[in-house]
């Protein structure tokens, strides 16, 4: 008998031993848990991408809310009237003189440049008709 | 042996039978616990692990009729004080002074709310902006803790207070419109279900289960922005010069009953409110629609109206003024004592005349009388949809106690009272051509992407379309003749003064009054209904001296606001010519 044969025998019939079912399912089992962690990394990926996300979103939102406020604040009466003094250095109109154009030798031209006139009458603050 | 044997079996049986009772009885208890009583159990488990916090709805935006924000909500925090956090340190002297300079808050009040609590979670702060949050957190002062929640912010500054009313820490609207349209504007806030640690705070990779909050609605009144902010400086100014208690100015559109603004003063201020404070409460009201006054001699109005659509009288119809009338027991007088003799319709208004009044009121007889006073919309809510309108006092001659007297009194105004709103409403019927229109705050409510838009309501036609131009020409003489007489340059305008007594539990008080003055602008093109009332002015009690000013400075910068062409060129050139 050749000894390579009798090693052969001897390494079916250790194969065939239930003392090998362990180590096979204990691989089983480790793989297993190499998935799940893996699959476990995965999905707490995810959840942590939805959470970031979900955040930025939520400063988004934040973001919009204050530049929706700021921009509510600007137009306000009190900012339009404090950008007119302080930036363009206007004064209130303290009175009205209303001027009644000829509507004959007004110049239609002038009219087109100057925007419509609306009932002859035109507004002008006293401080710039003065 | 055999004796024995059985004895033993017996024996055995017995311990068996015990063992498997209290086996039955164990299982029994589990199952009774984990089954029958698992819902019970689940709660007081998930109570020791799991907490849940709120999460505010974004308030609603509250907008003027052109779209500008009055009411806006912006991300803003609670401060609190958390000992549990603060690992045995306590706030110095100096995190206390960098609190008070980031939340403009007193240091001393600060120091009082951290030394006078005895709980171990200290509230320091509601609703601090955005920007207040971010330095705290910067400047990491022990135990001091940030609770997100909204915060509610005013671009225009403290316009429309007691309109707009204000929201309170559970962000629900406590006054105004807040109130009023909570479920428009309010939304429903979300949940947050999270797994906690011992002392309370997420356990970062525990169970978490949130329920998104739903925003609230927008919400458009239509008042405008300018207009309302003229009214209030018009009316802060006469206060103070007249140093009177308060008063109201609401401008109104009488052909769509649209309020264009509606201040009342004394108010308070959106931006510092201290809702704690309870000697702040006298000012949360609306006045324009929860005080009640008489409405003096702006009421003849209503009267001559009514005389003119029965066909009673015309402006030319004459009685005869021969000095104070008894009437029932009780002399009658005109305001000033002047007694006029012969004096038609038109000079009865222009001069006032309680007399005249009364002597139309007697041509009307009680039951003509009331009637047109209920139709003009007194004693009733005009149901503009603000909470807390009052309705008015006027006792009918069907009404128990009511006596002659009363319907006298009730002619020149006296003995019955109403809101501001009930008499700006009646006045815009007239205004709007004998058709009554119910007054309107909101222009549309915005929500889920519906829009739902208000439109106008016709109530009643009250006075024949035949008889508006002759009232409206004798409500011209009345305004502009009067003493002094109230003038917008450049253009005419239709009202009436009135000046009454503030009634008291046993007749009237002495030495104070309300003044009013009540018309429309311009005439005969109404574009809107103006009423100023300004309550016991110390300068002078009558309602031409105090009042009827306001309504000229209003009435000249709304014209002028609204672009509309002057029609009175010699008042104009008169004014000018003054001015030069």
């Amino acid at each position: 008998m050749n000894i390579w044969a009798i090693r052969e025998t001897k390494l079916v019939l250790i194969s065939y031993r239930p003392v090998l079912i362990l180590p096979a399912v204990a691989l089983f089992l480790v793989l297993l848990f190499v998935v799940l962690l893996v699959e476990t990394g995965y999905v707490t990926s995810v959840g942590y991408d939805i959470q970031r996300l979900d955040q930025t979103k939520q400063n988004w939102q934040r973001d919009i809310q204050l530049i929706t406020a700021e921009i509510a604040t600007a137009s306000s009466l009190n900012g339009v009237e404090r950008q007119a003094k302080e930036r363009l250095k206007m004064t209130p109109a303290g009175s009205f003189i209303y001027v009644t154009l000829d509507h004959k030798s007004y110049d239609a031209s002038t009219a087109a440049t100057r925007g419509s006139v609306r009932n002859k009458i035109q507004t002008f603050p006293s401080s710039s008709a003065r | 042996m055999k004796g024995v044997s059985s004895l033993s079996g017996a024996r055995l049986f017995t311990v068996s039978l015990l063992v498997t009772c209290a086996t039955l009885a164990v299982a029994f208890r589990l199952f009774h616990i984990q089954i029958y009583q698992n819902k019970e159990y689940s709660q007081r488990a998930n109570a020791e692990h799991l907490s849940e916090d709120v999460i505010p709805a974004l308030r609603g935006v509250i907008r003027d009729r052109d779209g500008y924000p009055l009411a806006i909500s912006t991300p803003g925090y609670d401060v609190v004080l958390d000992l549990n956090k603060s690992n045995g340190q306590t706030l110095s002297a100096e995190d206390l002074g960098t609190l008070s300079s980031v939340l403009k808050i007193e240091k001393t009040v600060l120091e009082a709310r951290v030394k006078t609590n005895r709980s171990n979670v200290i509230f320091l702060a509601a609703a601090a902006d955005y920007g207040a949050g971010q330095r705290i957190t910067a400047a990491k002062l022990p135990g001091v803790k940030l609770v997100p929640t909204i915060k509610r912010d005013y671009p225009e500054g403290n316009i429309a207070a007691t309109l707009l009313g204000f929201i309170g820490r559970d962000n629900v609207g406590l006054t105004g419109a807040e109130a009023a349209f909570q479920g428009e504007i309010g939304g429903i806030p979300g949940k947050l279900y999270f797994e906690r640690d011992s002392l309370g705070d997420p356990i970062p990779m525990g169970y978490r289960k949130e329920l998104s909050p739903t925003s609230g609605g927008d919400l458009t009144l239509t008042i405008d922005r300018f207009i309302q902010k003229v009214a209030e400086e018009e009316l802060d100014k006469s206060i103070e010069k007249n140093r009177a208690d308060g008063g109201t100015v609401i401008v109104m559109d009488p052909h769509s009953g649209e309020v264009l603004a509606m201040a009342s003063k004394p108010s308070f201020s959106l931006e510092k409110l201290d809702i704690l404070d309870q000697g702040n409460a006298e000012l949360y009201r609306n006045r324009a629609i929860t005080d009640l006054y008489e409405p003096g001699s702006t009421f003849k109005v209503f009267t001559i109206a009514a005389g003119l659509n029965e066909g009673l009288i015309t402006h030319s119809t004459t009685y005869y003024d021969g000095g104070p009338i008894n009437k029932y027991g009780i002399t009658i007088n005109t305001w000033n004592g002047a007694h006029y003799g012969t004096q038609d319709m038109t000079d009865l208004l222009v001069t006032s005349n309680n007399i005249g009044a009364v002597w139309v009121a007697d041509k009307l007889g009680p039951d003509k009388f009331y009637n047109y006073v209920m139709r003009f919309g007194f004693k009733q809510p005009t149901n503009i949809g603000l909470s807390g309108e009052a309705l008015g006092q006027v006792r009918t001659n069907k009404d128990p106690g009511w006596s002659p007297i009363d319907l006298a009194a009730n002619s020149y105004g006296q003995g019955l009272n109403a809101t501001p709103l009930q008499v700006v409403t009646a006045y815009s019927a007239i205004a709007n051509g004998g058709v009554l229109m119910r007054p309107q705050i909101v222009k549309k409510i915005e929500s889920d992407g519906i829009t739902r838009e208000t439109k106008p309501v016709e109530v009643a036609r009250i006075l024949d379309q035949k008889i508006i131009p002759e009232l409206w020409a004798m409500m011209n003489e009345s305004g502009e003749r009067g003493s002094p007489p109230s003038k917008v340059a450049g253009f005419k305008i239709a009202g009436k003064t009135g000046t009454a007594d503030i009634p008291s539990a046993d007749g009237y008080t002495t030495g104070s009054t309300i003044g009013s003055f009540v018309g429309f602008i311009p005439y005969p093109d109404p574009k809107a209904v103006i009423l100023v009332k300004i309550d016991n002015p110390r300068a002078a009690p009558w309602g031409s001296v105090v009042a009827s000013p306001v309504f000229s400075a209003v009435s000249k910068r709304l014209l002028v606001h609204w672009k509309v062409q002057p029609t009175d060129l010699n008042s104009l050139a008169m004014d000018m010519t003054k001015r030069d």
